[in-house]
C-alpha cells in the first residue's frame, strides 16, 4: 500500500502545471449572509466552465489566471449560485445566500478532525442544527429519528424509547456491544443521554463506514455518532439567544392493550376454574386470590346464597381497570423546556455561556424530571500562533417517582390485576386490591395486633418516594498551537463525571414498609422490623479522563495538490464504582432517625408462613476500569480539487482481561478515494453542478470485554454460611479473538440544476469475521450461564439513498426530501444447529443463511373440529400429540417468514413554505420485515391472571374452527406445549410493513432585522410526533414498530420560541 | 494534567488493571476453595423429580393444575415428563457441581504443596463430585443389581472441566464404581479434622456418603463399616426430641447437632408445604407417643402439611445426618444377621423420637419382622428429605417390600409397579439433541 502511496505521490510532482509569471491576482473572502461564516469549497468557475478557484477553509479565495471576461460563476451545495463580475481588489468581500433546501453544506467532524463533505471519501450523515431543530425533545439521540439515513431506531423490545437501540446500516455484530459510540466534543461520552441538552448542539454527524469510523477503532464496528456542541465565534457581536419549548404528551392509550380481556370473560374462567377445584383456599402463604374466587368459596361453604354472589358478580362486571388506572393514575403529560444562551466574540477571544432548564411531568401522576445544564465555553487566542479552548458542562438532573404505576398494582407472581380491581368503592373511598395477600387476611392483620396490610392503592401516592438525583460534569481543555506554518499541534485533556444517587423512601404507613414489620411480627408480638419508615440508599460514580496529542499538517503545493495529515496518540480511562447501599429501619425523616443495628444472620418466622432474613443493606461494593491507549493517523490527498485519496490507521490497546499481551491490541485501518466528476466540466456546470463518486474499504473491530481466555470468576459472600465464595463467570475460552467487521462502501453525490436537486446514493457490505455471540451448550457440561464465542460470520448489505430538492421554489416553496434504505444481512459460516424450540422466542437462535434476527414458526394446521384443540402434524398425519410433535421436530419443519428487523425503511418529508410561514409532513416508513403478534396464552391466563383480547375469539362450538385459530379454553389438565405449539404458530405472524406519520411542524420564522432591527432571528413552532399510523399490512391492530408494548407510541404535542437577540 | 496521565501510562502495567474488580482468576488455594464454598451450587439443589414421585404425599387436584406440566408429569409417573421442556435443574445443576469441582481438581495441580489447604480442597472436590454424581444415579438411572450393573446405562462420567466434552454414558457399575472411588481419594488425603462449618464437606460426611453409596449397592457390610466410621466421628449425637419445641413454626434449626453435611432440595414451586399434604395413612401410621408426629407436621386447613425440615425452613432438607447413619447401621446389622445390634441401634434413635420406650421393638425376635419394622421408621425419619425415592427403586428389588404406587388426579386412576421403567426419569431433550447421549425407555 505505501509503494502505491509512493508512485502516486511521485506521479504527481510531474503533473505540476507551469505557471505564469506575472498574472492578474483576484482574492477575497466568501461568507455566508445569513450567518457571516466563512464558506469553503466555492467553486469559481469562468464562462468556459473551468475552476479557476475553489475557497479554503477560511472562505479565501484566489484567482491567480487572468480571467478572460470579468465574471464568475460561484457555487456550492448549499447556497444560491450565482455570477459575479470580480474586480482585482485583494478583498473582495463576497456573501452568499443559503439554500431553503435542508442539506446544509457541513464541515464533517469525526471528532479528531473537520473535513469538508466534498472532500470526504467516506459515508457521513450529518445532521444540521436546523434539522434538528425539525422536531422537539429532551434528549438529542431521538431527535435524530427520520432525518438520518441508515439509522433505525429497534423498538422490538419495548415501548419505551429508553429500550431503543439504534442500529447504523443494520447489524455488525451478533451479540456483543451493539450500541454505537457516541462521541461529544471530540472524545468518547460516558455520561447520560440526557445530559446532552440538544438546545446546545451545534452539528451531529454519524460516520457510517469504516473510512469514517475506523478513526475510532475498536468501539467504532457499530458506527459512530459524533455531537459537536456550539461555541461562540471570533468577531461575532454579541448575542443572546432564548427558547422556550413546552410539549404535551397524551395520556397513554390502555384501550390497546392486547392482553386485556373484559371482566366478564375473566370472571367465567374463573367460574371454571373454581368448578375444577383449582384454587387452594388452604394455602398457608395466604397468596392472593381475586373477589370473585373469595366470593365463590364463600358461596360453597355457604356463608352466602347465591343471589347475594349473583349480585356480587353483577356489581364488577363492567368495572374495567384501565378506566379507573386512565383516570385516577395517568394525567397528560407535560414537558417545559427553557433555554438562553450569550454568545459573542471579539478579535482575541470568543465566549458563549448558556443555561438550560427542563421540567417534564410524566404520565404517571407524581412522577416528574427535571434538569439544568449550564456550559462555559471559552475560546482566547493568546497569539495568532497559540489558541486556548476550554468547556465547562454542568448537568444536574432530578427524577422522582411518587406515583403508582398500573405495573405497581399487578400482585406478587402475576403478570396483571383482575380487569374488575377497583381503585375506588362504592362510597368514593381508596378501595384496596389484593397484592401480597388474600383480602380478608389483609384485612382481619389490624384485629390480630399488626398494621393494616391491606393494599389500597390510590391512599399509596406519595407514600413511597424514589428520588434519583443525577449531576454530571463535563471539563474540556484544548491547547492549540501552531509552531510554524501550515503545522498545528492541539494537546487535549478532558474529564467527565457522573454520580448516581438513588434514594427511596417508603412512609410508615407506606405498604412496603407496613408489609415488612408484619411480615416479620412474631407470634408473641414483637416485632423484628421496628415500627416506622425505611429508607433505602444506594449510588454508583463514574469518572472519564481522556488525553490527546494531535498534530496536523495541511498544505496546498502549487495551488494543485492539498495534503492533510493528522496523526495523534490518545488515551483513556474509564472507571465506574458501585458503592454499597444503606437500609435504615424505623426510620423517621422528621426527625432524621433509623436503624441499622438489626440482626442480617438469622431467620425469623414470618407471617403468614415460613421464614425469612431480614433485608440487609447491599453489601456490593465494585469498580470497573476501562482503559485505551491509540495511535491514530489519518491522511488525505486532493489532486486539482478533484482526486482523493485518504488513508487511515488506528491501534487500540486495552486492558483487556485474560489474554495474552499480543491479543490485547488490533490495528484498524481504511483507505479512500473520491473523484469529483464535476469539476472535469464535462457537464454543463449549471445542470450538473455536483457530481462526486467515492469508495472505500476498511476493517473495524469490536471488543467484548466480559470474554476472557482464562477461568474467571466473581465473589459474593454467603448468606448461609457467612464465608466468601466464587462464582465462576467465564470458562476458559482460549481460542477468543477480536470480532472485526471489514465494510465496503462506494457513493454517488450528484446535483442538478444548479443544486436544486441534490442528493446521494451509498451501496455498502459490511461482513463481519469471528463475530461473537451465545452458543447453547449441553448442560452436561456444567457451565449454565451464557457462553460466547466467536462464532459465526455476518454478511450485511445495503443502500442508502437520500434526495433533496425543491419541486416549487418560488415564492411558494415546495421541498421535499427523501431517505430511503435497503438493509439485508445473512449469518454466514455458521456451524450449529440451534434447537427448533429456540427459534420462536423473544430472540431467535441465528442460523446458517438466515438473517440474525428472523422469524420462524410452528406450521399451522388449524383447530380440531371436535375440541378446538390446535392441530399438529406427526407423522403425516394431523393429531394433537403434542408431546410427539415437539419431540420430532426438526429446523426444517421450522416455517421461515423472512426478517424480524426492517429490510427497506425510511422518510419522506414534505415542507412547504411560504414568506415566513412553513409546514412540513414526515412520513416515516418501515417494511420488509415480519413480527409475531401475542395472543391468548392459557397457562398464563389461569395462573398469572394475564389474559388477552384473542380470548373472546376463541373457538366455542364446533364450526369455530372456519373462522377463528384461537383455541378452545382447555379443559382438564393440558400441557405446556399446547400453549406453545400456537403462540409459536404460523397463524401469528404478520408482516410488519406500515408507514406513519412521523412527525408534522408548523412554523413561522423572522429572520434579520426586518421589522425589528433588535431582533436577528425569530421563530415560533408547533411540532407533532407519533401521529399514527396511515397504512399497515397486519390486521391486528397491532403497531408493528412496538409489537410487545402494551400501549403504542404516545401523541406528543410541542409549542415552541426561538429567539436571537 | 495531559502530562500526569501520559506518565501514568507509561508504566508497562498500565494495560494489565483488572477491567473488572469482581472478576478473579483462580490464582491460590483459596479461590479454590472459595468456588467449592458456592453454597447456592453445592449445597443446595437436590434432585426433586424423585421426591415429587414419591407416594407419601398428594396433591389435591386444582393444587395439579396449577404445576407446571413437567412436575405433573413427573407427579402424575407419565412417560413422557419433560415434553421437551427445558431447563431440567435436576440434571443441570447436579452436572454443574461437578463441573465445578472438576475446574478445582483441575486447577489444584498448580498448587500441590502437600498442605493441609491443597489436601483439604482436593478432598472437599472429590466428595462433592461423589455427592452430585451419587444424586444424579438415583434420579436418571435404573436400581443397582449385580446382575444388571454391568449393562444397565449409567451416567457420562464427566471429569474434565472442558465443558463442551460430554462423554457417552457409563455403565451402572462404572457410575457407583466411580462415586465409591471418589470418596475413597477423598479419604485418602488424610484430612482428619472435622469441618465446623456443615455446608462444607467433612471425614464424617465422606465415610457416610460411602455408606449410603453401598446401602443403595447393597453392599451391606460395606454399608455398616462406613457407617459406624461416620458415627464414630460424629460422637452419634442426636437431638432430643422430647426437648423439642413441637409446636413452633420450625422446630428444627438450620446446623443443627445431627447434621453432617448440609444440603437441601431445589426449591420449585411443586415442592412448597402448602401444596404437599400428607397421605393420612403414613401420617397416622406414627403412633401416640411418636413425637414426630407434632415435630414433623402440622394441620393446615385442606390437611396435614410438612415441617420438619432440618433447614429451619420450607426448605426440603436432603443433606446427610447421623439419624440416617443409625437406620443405616441399624438395616445392616439386621440383613447381616446382628440382630441386637441392629435393634440397639434402632433403640437408641427411637429413644429420642418417643415419648416412652418403645415396647415394640423388644417384641421382634424375627429377623424379616424386625428389617420391616426398622424400613417404616426409615420411612418415618427420613421423609422429604430425598432419600425415599432411592429407597423405594432399591427395595423394589426384594419382592416382599416391593409395592405398586397409586396416584391419582381427580379423573383418572395412575399406577407404577414395582421395577417399571418409569422409576427412571428421562434425560433432559437437549442434552439427548446437542451431545447424543443415550435416552432412558420409559
Amino acid at each position: 500500500m505505501n509503494a502505491i502511496i509512493y508512485k502516486f505521490l511521485l506521479l504527481s510532482t510531474f503533473l505540476i502545471p507551469c505557471t505564469a509569471v506575472s498574472q492578474q491576482t483576484i482574492s477575497g473572502v466568501v461568507s455566508a449572509r445569513e450567518t457571516r461564516r466563512p464558506i469553503a469549497e466555492v467553486t469559481f468557475r469562468n464562462i468556459d466552465n473551468e475552476i479557476v478557484a475553489v475557497s479554503g477553509k477560511d472562505g479565501a479565495f484566489e484567482i491567480k489566471h487572468p480571467i478572460k471576461a470579468d465574471s464568475v460563476l460561484l457555487s456550492h451545495v448549499a447556497f444560491r449560485s450565482k455570477w459575479m463580475l470580480l474586480s482585482s481588489r485583494d478583498s473582495n468581500h463576497i456573501y452568499l445566500d443559503a439554500k431553503e433546501n435542508e442539506l446544509e453544506e457541513v464541515q464533517i467532524s469525526t471528532g479528531y478532525f473537520m473535513v469538508p463533505k466534498d472532500r470526504a471519501t467516506g459515508s457521513f450523515a450529518s445532521v444540521s442544527e436546523r434539522q434538528l431543530n425539525q422536531t422537539a425533545g429532551t434528549d438529542i439521540i431521538s431527535r435524530l429519528e427520520g432525518i438520518t439515513s441508515g439509522l433505525n431506531f429497534d423498538r422490538r423490545t419495548a415501548g419505551q424509547s429508553y429500550d431503543l437501540r439504534l442500529r447504523i446500516r443494520g447489524l455488525s455484530t451478533i451479540d456483543a456491544e451493539q450500541d454505537p459510540l457516541i462521541i461529544l466534543d471530540n472524545f468518547p461520552f460516558h455520561g447520560s443521554i440526557e445530559s446532552i441538552n440538544p438546545n446546545d448542539v451545534a452539528s451531529v454527524t454519524v460516520l457510517k463506514d469504516a473510512a469514517a469510523s475506523s478513526i475510532w477503532g475498536a468501539r467504532a464496528g457499530n458506527g459512530v455518532i459524533v455531537i459537536n456542541t456550539k461555541r461562540g465565534k471570533i468577531q461575532q457581536p454579541f448575542n443572546v439567544s432564548i427558547s422556550a419549548t413546552s410539549k404535551f404528551i397524551e395520556k397513554p392509550n390502555l384501550g390497546y392493550n392486547p392482553y386485556f380481556m373484559p371482566s366478564a370473560s375473566f370472571i367465567d374462567v374463573e367460574e371454571m376454574l373454581f368448578a375444577r377445584d383449582f384454587y387452594n383456599n388452604n394455602d398457608v402463604y395466604k397468596r392472593p386470590l381475586t373477589p370473585i374466587v373469595e366470593k365463590l368459596f364463600e358461596l360453597q361453604q355457604q356463608l352466602i346464597d347465591g343471589s347475594a354472589y349473583d349480585a356480587f358478580k353483577a356489581s364488577l362486571q363492567n368495572n374495567d381497570i384501565r378506566n379507573e388506572v386512565n383516570r385516577y393514575l395517568h394525567q397528560t403529560g407535560y414537558e417545559q423546556q427553557y433555554f438562553v444562551s450569550l454568545s459573542g466574540g471579539s478579535e482575541r477571544m470568543t465566549n458563549l455561556v448558556s443555561f438550560g432548564y427542563d421540567r417534564n411531568m410524566g404520565n404517571t401522576r407524581r412522577d416528574d424530571f427535571s434538569r439544568a445544564t449550564v456550559s462555559v465555553k471559552n475560546t482566547y487566542r493568546i497569539t495568532p500562533y497559540l489558541e486556548l479552548l476550554t468547556n465547562l458542562n454542568y448537568f444536574h438532573s432530578r427524577t422522582r417517582d411518587a406515583g403508582i404505576a398500573y405495573g405497581d398494582l399487578v400482585p406478587q407472581g402475576k403478570m396483571a390485576v383482575y380487569p374488575y380491581a377497583a381503585l375506588v368503592d362504592g362510597s368514593g373511598n381508596a378501595a384496596a386490591i389484593a397484592k401480597n395477600h388474600r383480602l380478608d387476611y389483609a384485612g382481619q392483620a389490624e384485629s390480630l395486633g399488626l398494621l393494616n396490610w391491606e393494599y389500597r392503592p390510590l391512599d399509596e401516592m406519595g407514600r413511597t418516594r424514589s428520588q434519583q438525583l443525577r449531576p454530571e460534569y463535563r471539563i474540556n481543555i484544548g491547547l492549540n498551537v501552531r509552531p510554524i506554518k501550515d503545522v498545528s499541534v492541539a494537546l487535549m485533556y478532558e474529564e467527565q463525571g457522573q454520580h448516581t444517587e438513588l434514594e427511596t423512601i417508603y412512609e410508615a404507613d407506606a405498604y412496603f414498609a407496613r408489609n415488612e414489620v408484619n411480615r416479620f411480627t412474631q407470634t408473641d408480638g414483637n416485632r423484628i422490623i421496628p415500627m416506622g419508615g425505611i429508607r433505602q440508599g444506594s449510588s454508583t460514580k463514574g469518572a472519564s479522563r481522556f488525553a490527546r496529542v494531535n498534530a496536523s499538517y495541511e498544505a496546498s503545493f502549487a495551488a494543485v495538490h492539498d495534503v492533510s495529515i493528522v496523526a495523534g496518540w490518545e488515551i483513556s480511562q474509564r472507571k465506574e464504582t458501585n458503592l454499597p447501599g444503606s437500609i435504615l429501619y424505623g426510620f423517621d425523616r422528621d426527625l432524621g432517625i433509623g436503624q441499622t443495628m438489626l440482626d442480617y444472620t438469622v431467620r425469623h418466622p414470618t407471617l403468614p408462613f415460613g421464614n425469612a432474613l431480614v433485608s440487609q443493606p447491599p453489601a456490593y461494593y465494585n469498580e470497573r476500569y476501562d482503559r485505551y491507549l491509540s495511535y491514530y493517523f489519518n491522511g488525505g490527498y486532493l489532486f486539482r480539487g478533484k482526486y482523493n485519496l485518504s488513508v487511515s490507521a488506528r491501534k487500540d490497546m486495552s486492558n483487556l482481561f485474560g489474554v495474552n499481551q499480543n491479543q490485547k491490541g488490533v490495528p484498524l485501518w481504511s483507505v479512500g478515494v473520491a473523484w469529483n466528476v464535476a469539476r472535469e466540466g464535462f457537464f454543463d456546470a449549471a445542470l450538473v453542478s455536483g457530481l462526486r463518486l467515492r469508495a472505500t474499504y476498511g476493517s473495524s473491530g469490536n471488543v467484548d470485554k466480559s470474554s476472557t481466555a482464562f477461568t474467571t470468576a466473581n465473589y459474593y459472600t454467603s448468606s448461609l454460611t457467612g464465608l466468601n465464595y466464587a462464582q465462576i463467570i467465564t470458562p476458559p475460552n482460549p481460542n477468543l479473538r477480536w470480532e472485526k467487521v471489514n465494510t465496503t462502501n462506494l457513493g454517488l453525490d450528484f446535483g442538478i440544476w444548479d443544486n436544486r436537486w441534490q442528493g446521494s446514493v451509498e451501496w455498502y457490505a459490511k461482513s463481519g469475521v469471528d463475530l461473537m455471540g451465545f452458543t447453547e451448550l449441553d448442560p452436561t457440561g456444567g457451565f449454565l450461564e451464557n457462553y460466547r464465542v466467536n462464532y459465526a460470520n455476518l454478511k450485511t448489505h445495503g443502500v442508502d439513498v437520500s434526495l433533496n430538492g425543491a419541486v416549487i421554489d418560488r415564492g411558494f416553496k415546495w421541498n421535499v426530501m427523501l431517505l430511503a434504505s435497503w438493509v439485508k444481512d445473512r449469518i454466514t459460516n455458521y456451524t450449529d444447529e440451534p434447537r427448533p424450540q429456540t427459534m420462536v422466542g423473544a430472540s431467535t437462535a441465528a442460523l446458517l443463511d438466515r438473517p440474525r434476527y428472523a422469524l420462524y414458526s410452528y406450521p399451522w394446521h388449524g383447530l380440531d373440529a371436535d375440541t378446538g384443540d390446535p392441530l399438529v402434524k406427526v407423522n403425516e398425519e394431523l393429531s394433537t400429540d403434542y408431546v410427539a410433535f415437539n419431540s420430532g421436530l426438526s429446523i426444517p419443519d421450522m416455517v421461515y417468514h423472512g426478517p424480524a428487523m426492517p429490510t427497506f425503511f425510511g422518510n419522506f418529508r414534505n415542507r412547504f413554505s411560504y414568506r415566513q410561514f412553513a409546514v412540513s409532513i414526515n412520513l416515516g416508513w418501515k417494511t420488509g420485515f415480519y413480527y409475531r403478534s401475542p395472543s391468548i396464552s392459557y397457562g398464563e391466563l389461569f395462573n398469572s391472571w394475564r389474559g388477552h383480547r384473542d380470548f373472546d375469539k376463541r373457538w366455542q362450538k364446533p364450526g369455530d374452527e372456519q373462522f377463528t385459530d384461537v383455541p378452545s379454553m382447555p379443559t382438564g389438565n393440558f400441557s405446556y406445549l399446547r400453549d406453545v405449539i400456537y403462540l409459536g404458530s404460523e397463524a401469528l405472524v404478520q408482516r410488519g410493513d406500515h408507514i406513519r406519520i412521523h412527525d408534522m411542524l408548523l412554523e413561522y420564522t423572522v429572520d434579520d432585522g426586518r421589522k425589528w432591527s433588535w431582533l436577528q432571528h425569530a421563530r415560533i413552532f408547533v411540532h407533532a410526533k407519533n401521529l399514527g399510523i396511515l397504512w399497515r399490512s397486519n390486521p391486528d391492530g397491532i403497531d408493528p414498530d412496538v409489537p410487545f408494548s402494551a400501549i403504542p407510541p404516545q401523541l406528543h404535542l410541542s409549542f415552541g420560541i426561538q429567539l436571537t437577540l | 494534567m495531559a502530562c500526569a496521565v501520559g506518565l501514568t501510562c507509561c508504566n508497562d502495567g498500565w494495560l494489565d488493571k483488572k477491567p473488572d474488580q469482581k472478576i478473579a482468576m483462580l490464582n491460590s488455594l483459596s479461590d479454590l476453595q472459595a468456588l467449592l464454598d458456592n453454597n447456592s451450587i453445592m449445597n443446595s439443589n437436590t434432585p426433586y423429580l424423585g421426591e415429587l414421585s414419591s407416594p407419601y404425599f398428594y396433591l389435591e387436584s386444582g393444587a395439579l393444575a396449577r404445576l407446571q406440566s413437567h412436575d405433573r408429569n413427573a407427579y402424575l409417573w407419565k412417560t413422557d415428563v419433560f415434553e421437551g421442556y427445558d431447563p431440567i435443574i435436576d440434571w443441570d445443576w447436579n452436572f454443574r457441581k461437578i463441573f465445578y469441582t472438576n475446574v478445582v481438581l483441575e486447577e489444584a495441580r498448580r498448587f500441590d504443596d502437600g498442605s493441609v489447604d491443597y489436601r483439604n480442597v482436593m478432598a472437599s472436590a472429590f466428595f462433592l463430585r461423589a455427592w452430585a454424581n451419587f444424586q444424579l444415579v438415583q434420579v436418571f438411572c435404573p436400581a443397582y443389581s449385580e446382575e444388571t450393573a454391568e449393562t444397565a446405562l449409567g451416567l457420562p462420567l464427566k471429569i474434565s472441566p472442558v465443558i463442551d466434552d460430554v462423554p457417552d454414558r457409563s455403565t451402572l457399575a462404572d457410575s457407583y464404581g466411580h462415586i465409591v472411588a471418589d470418596l475413597r481419594s477423598c479419604l485418602n488425603f488424610e484430612i482428619n479434622y472435622r469441618d465446623p462449618i456443615k455446608a462444607r464437606p467433612s471425614v464424617a460426611a465422606a465415610y457416610a456418603l460411602l455408606a449410603k453409596t453401598f446401602l443403595l449397592m447393597g453392599d451391606y457390610s460395606q454399608a455398616l463399616e462406613n457407617a459406624r466410621h461416620a458415627l464414630e466421628i460424629t460422637e452419634s449425637r442426636l437431638i432430643d426430641y422430647n426437648a423439642v419445641d413441637l409446636e413452633a413454626n420450625f422446630p428444627f434449626e438450620l446446623f443443627n447437632e445431627e447434621v453432617i453435611f448440609q444440603a437441601s432440595i431445589s426449591p420449585v414451586s411443586a415442592l412448597r408445604p402448602s401444596r404437599l399434604l400428607v397421605d393420612t395413612v403414613f401420617y397416622n401410621s406414627y403412633g401416640r407417643d411418636d413425637l414426630r408426629k407434632k415435630a414433623y407436621y402440622f394441620h393446615n386447613t385442606g390437611g396435614i402439611a410438612y415441617k420438619g425440615s432440618y433447614c429451619g425452613s420450607d426448605d426440603f432438607f436432603s443433606g446427610i445426618s447421623v439419624n440416617e447413619l443409625y437406620l443405616i447401621a441399624s438395616e445392616c446389622y439386621i440383613r447381616l444377621g446382628e440382630l441386637e445390634k441392629g435393634k440397639e441401634m434402632l433403640r437408641a434413635l427411637l429413644d429420642k423420637r418417643l415419648k416412652t420406650d418403645d415396647a415394640q421393638i423388644d417384641s421382634l425376635t424375627d429377623a424379616a419382622d424386625l428389617l420391616g419394622y426398622v424400613l417404616t421408621q426409615r420411612q418415618k425419619e427420613l421423609v422429604f428429605r430425598g432419600i425415599l425415592w432411592g429407597d423405594l427403586k432399591r427395595l423394589n428389588r426384594e419382592p416382599e417390600f416391593a409395592r405398586t404406587l397409586i396416584r391419582g388426579d381427580g379423573t383418572d386412576i395412575y399406577e407404577l409397579p414395582p421395577n417399571d421403567k418409569r422409576y427412571v426419569m428421562p434425560l433432559p431433550d437437549k442434552v439427548v439433541r446437542l451431545s447424543g447421549l443415550v435416552q432412558n425407555e420409559r
